[in-house]
């Protein structure tokens, strides 16, 4: 009965993840890249042209590749046939804030090769950033960096669109649970998948950070995070080419979420421990008010750099070694490089859990700290 | 005298005497004494600090447990202010000088140490 409650609950919750899916188009700006061009001059316009592949080296191109898929993307793009240029992915929704709403298909940009055209203005990609141009698709480069204008992007990405598929996906998994239970209170279905981990969070993570006083109001939001970030870390690991938590916009807001929660959860013992630190002599309690208050905000920021470092760092290095093979062109050097990527592949499964479970860990921990009824020392 | 009234003196007094101190240390540096709009800093802050303030001293019993989350707002509306007024004027030539950013930041420092005062008296009654 109780785990239906807590299912129950969780399904309601996956509110939070609509917030983050509403947020995330928000912070997209936050996690631009720096966009270098390949000559810097000063005050020169450059009319677009199609970025050229060829004479890459086999380094540079695998360079790219990986570059390509850390990155969001305005289209859902799983393969490209080099030798005839075509394209396999399905077309994802502009929407951008600019001279009113301008919604279309990003199949226009035609893979960033061609400017798109919406109710008079026109619009190009530049490494995966919409930019406004002329009818000819002209960048103004200045330091090697555009200085087009940037409409505020509210578009449906590759991330954004994956967020919502695995939100649609829990929902599903959960509700479908939460159904078995009104039958019997044997679990069946996805339910005997989930609730041994449903459990493991409750029993390992909340209640031994919070406090079983408070950690039920908190269930909702843990096991979403957990269930969340674990998801998109496993679907990052299939040839799909899906990066959310490789994005810092995602993992940024992810933080918020647990900083906000945490702040708004605080009670009066967790401010005084702040501020002014009971047990301790008044010139240390000065001392430490600042250093506690910084530590409120690093605390998330540790939070939200951890998963993304961790997350994109496996990517970079799992690439690399699949790279490895093309390079290395001898049976003994690829034979090597595909075992160690095989064996990065279960390490990253690994890793997948983990980070999921070390976020949940510590937001639980974070929010323990902030309802904790402190006796003063 | 109430709580609030109290406050407000201290936080007026304290940022009066932080502007002599600043002013005599801009003259004593042959420094221009009224320029980056320091007086609009120190008449924000003031006004923002008493805000905060009486936001922490008339905080419904409900929320007495938030004051230190309404403490944060404050800050965060420093920032929108800093942000909204300065920002703009001391980026004009590109950088923002060390007298500059002392302009807003040191009564900015001022006020918030009176804020954080009134907040840790709340916190110990």
């Amino acid at each position: 009965m109780v785990i239906r409650q807590v299912i129950m609950q969780f399904t309601r919750a996956l509110f939070f993840l609509a917030v983050l899916v509403l947020i995330q188009p928000v912070f997209l700006t936050a996690s631009e890249h720096s966009e270098h061009a390949s000559d810097s001059t000063e005050s020169t316009q450059i009319v677009y042209q199609e970025p050229a592949q060829d004479g890459m080296s086999m380094k540079q191109e695998i360079k790219a590749h990986i570059q390509h898929h850390l990155q969001d993307g305005h289209d859902f793009h799983l393969y490209t046939d080099t030798e005839t240029n075509t394209h396999v992915g399905f077309p994802l929704l502009v929407i951008l804030l600019d001279d009113g709403v301008q919604v279309f298909s990003s199949s226009r940009f035609h893979h960033g090769e061609s400017v798109a055209e919406s109710n008079g203005n026109f619009y190009a990609l530049h490494h995966g950033k919409v930019y406004k141009t002329d009818a000819a698709g002209t960048f103004e480069m200045r330091d090697g960096h555009v200085h087009n204008e940037k409409p505020l992007d509210f578009s449906i990405t590759k991330n954004v669109f994956s967020i919502m598929a695995f939100a649609l996906m829990l929902i599903l998994l959960f509700t479908g649970a939460a159904r078995s239970y009104k039958k019997s209170l044997v679990p069946s279905g996805s339910a005997k998948f989930l609730e041994p981990l449903i459990i493991f969070v409750r029993d390992e993570i909340a209640i031994p950070n919070i406090g079983e006083k408070h950690y039920k109001r908190f269930m909702s939001y843990l096991l979403t995070v957990f269930f969340f970030i674990w998801l998109v870390n496993l679907f990052g690991l299939t040839p799909l080419g899906i990066n959310v938590t490789n994005s810092i916009s995602v993992t940024f807001a992810l933080a918020v979420m647990t900083f906000v929660i945490t702040q708004f959860s605080g009670k009066k013992e967790y401010w005084k421990h702040i501020f002014w630190m009971p047990g301790v002599p008044v010139p240390m309690k000065i001392l430490l008010a600042p250093i506690e208050l910084l530590g409120v905000f690093i605390k998330p920021f540790a939070l939200l750099i951890r998963l993304y470092a961790n997350i994109t760092a496996g990517h970079i290095v799992l690439m690399s070694l699949i790279g490895l093979m093309f390079i290395f062109h001898s049976w003994i050097g690829s034979t090597l490089s595909f075992g160690l990527s095989v064996f990065i592949s279960f390490i990253e499964l690994l890793v997948a859990a983990l980070q999921a479970y070390i976020f949940t860990m510590l937001t639980a921990l974070y929010f323990g700290s902030a309802v904790a009824e402190h006796e003063d020392h | 005298m109430s709580d609030l009234f109290k406050y407000i003196v201290q936080i007026i007094l304290v940022c009066l005497v932080t502007l002599g101190v600043h002013i005599m240390v801009l003259a004593f540096m042959d420094k221009p004494l009224f320029d980056n709009q320091i007086i609009t800093a120190y008449a924000g802050n003031v006004a923002l600090a008493v805000l905060i303030v009486m936001g922490l001293l008339k905080v419904p019993e409900t929320l007495q447990n938030s004051r230190g989350f309404l403490f944060l707002l404050g800050s965060f509306l420093k920032f929108g202010f800093f942000f909204l007024a300065f920002y703009s004027n001391f980026k004009v030539d590109g950088a923002i000088q060390r007298i500059e950013f002392f302009a807003f930041f040191i009564p900015y420092a001022a006020a918030l140490v009176m804020e954080t005062k009134c907040l840790i008296d709340r916190l110990s009654k």
